[in-house]
């Protein structure tokens, strides 16, 4: 009698998660059995179809520069929060004694300040998009593909000159690209393994290629402008900037 | 120019840069909120900050690890569930049509009602493969063996194209 193969053990093979040996068992098994390749096809539209119904969640994240530090190490010998308490309580002191003295700008500004509000003006109803830091303008969707047989394939069209494309490498399976500021004009369609993007403006695009992609190719307007081989992004034309894993650079004439 | 992929030794900067786009997407995805997602993401590096121990993949599992249990412990109030529902991404009203934000919306309001009748396992197990965690990472998470969660994927993946009726386009 045939042993089949189990759901977790085809949706390992699907993942990439079965080691060398037990993957090789399992496609030998396979190619010999209709009814298992049916239900490993079934496990395969059903992660395509989450692939593309999560990328519809999606919105380029807020590039905030991190406002964190780290904790200092050394600390002072004297705590000056009591100073600062103190110092507070002061100022709260004088301004409550000068409020009380008719003419006095602090009476002056609290008058102001809890004057009766005017009538809320009619305000659109549409919220306004967030900005980024880097003050490159309001974020707008785009999309994410997952590659295709390890390959992801992104084509420009009819970019903007001076668009800024920032690329970088991410832990996600799924590679994407963004609009942000005037390149939101961009219309945006994709295939298996294939994002293509029409008619961006001239602000910046944001592009995130999975390390997990074996290769993977940023083509604008014909010209191949960077690649991904193995573990490295290749950049043909000269960068603006780089960091550890990101680049940015323009769109050249 | 080349880039290196996965550097040895990066500070916590190049940390925050790296991770912090495919973090703030894993949690916006799960609770539908940009401003709990920055709220979440935030917090994660916060506490991050007081691990310097940890770094690469293992800060990576650490930090979504945090972000899951910050996502959970608001998860439990109704109002999360609200936003859930009707959160929908902001577009450029100056640039985009009416007709395709009220189809995007639609769009994302149908990923989302089938993602409310998930439960919060299904969900995480499905957005933690999404971001290409190992089965051995996610089942750290999860809280459960490494050798099941293949066949739990699969079963969250069923359920979820049973429950999602995506947008005719």
């Amino acid at each position: 009698m045939m042993v089949h193969l189990e759901e977790g053990t085809l949706q390992a093979l699907l993942d990439g998660e079965l080691a060398d040996i037990p993957a090789r068992e399992a496609e030998r098994h396979l190619s010999g059995c209709r009814l298992c390749s049916a239900a490993l096809e079934e496990l395969r539209r059903a992660s395509e179809l989450v692939a593309g119904a999560f990328a519809l969640l999606d919105r380029a994240p807020p590039r905030t520069a991190p406002a964190l530090q780290p904790p200092t190490t050394r600390r002072s010998a004297w705590s000056t929060a009591p100073l600062r308490r103190a110092a507070v309580l002061l100022l709260t002191f004088a301004a409550a004694a000068s409020a009380t003295i008719p003419g006095s700008p602090v009476r002056d500004w609290i008058g102001e300040r809890f004057a009766p509000a005017p009538a809320p003006l009619a305000v659109d109803e549409q919220v306004p998009p967030r900005s980024i830091a880097a003050g490159t303008g309001p974020v707008v969707s785009g999309v994410s593909v997952q590659p295709a047989g390890g390959r992801l394939r992104i084509v420009l069209n009819g970019a903007a000159p001076d668009l800024q494309v920032r690329a970088l490498l991410t832990e996600s399976r799924l590679g994407g690209v963004y609009a942000i500021g005037d390149s939101t004009t961009a219309r945006f369609s994709t295939a298996q393994g294939l994002i293509e993007v029409n008619d961006a403006g001239s602000g910046e695009l944001r592009v995130e290629i999975p390390y997990s992609a074996e290769a993977a190719s940023l083509v604008i307007d014909g010209e191949t402008y960077l690649m991904k081989e193995g573990a490295q992004l290749h950049l043909e034309v000269p960068a603006r900037d780089s960091s550890a894993a990101e680049i940015l650079f323009e769109v050249q004439p | 120019m080349t880039v290196q992929a996965a550097p040895a030794h990066e500070g916590f900067d190049a940390l925050y840069e790296r991770l912090q786009p495919s973090l703030w997407r894993y949690v916006h995805r799960l609770v539908g909120d940009a401003d709990v997602a920055d709220d979440v993401v935030q917090e994660a590096f916060v506490r991050l900050l007081k691990r310097p121990e940890l770094s690469g993949n293992a800060a990576r599992l650490w930090l979504f690890t945090v972000a899951t249990n910050l996502v959970r412990d608001r998860g439990r109030t109704t109002v999360r569930r609200r936003r859930l529902l009707s959160a929908v991404p902001t577009d450029t009203p100056t640039v985009t049509l009416a007709d395709r934000r009220l189809e995007r919306e639609e769009e994302v309001r149908a990923v989302r009602q089938a993602l409310e009748k998930l439960s919060e396992r299904d969900r995480q197990l499905l957005m933690m493969r999404e971001e290409g965690f190992k089965y051995h990472e996610i089942a750290e998470v999860v809280g459960t063996a490494p050798s099941s969660i293949g066949t739990l994927i699969a079963r969250a993946a069923k359920r979820f194209t049973e429950v999602y009726r995506p947008i005719e386009g």
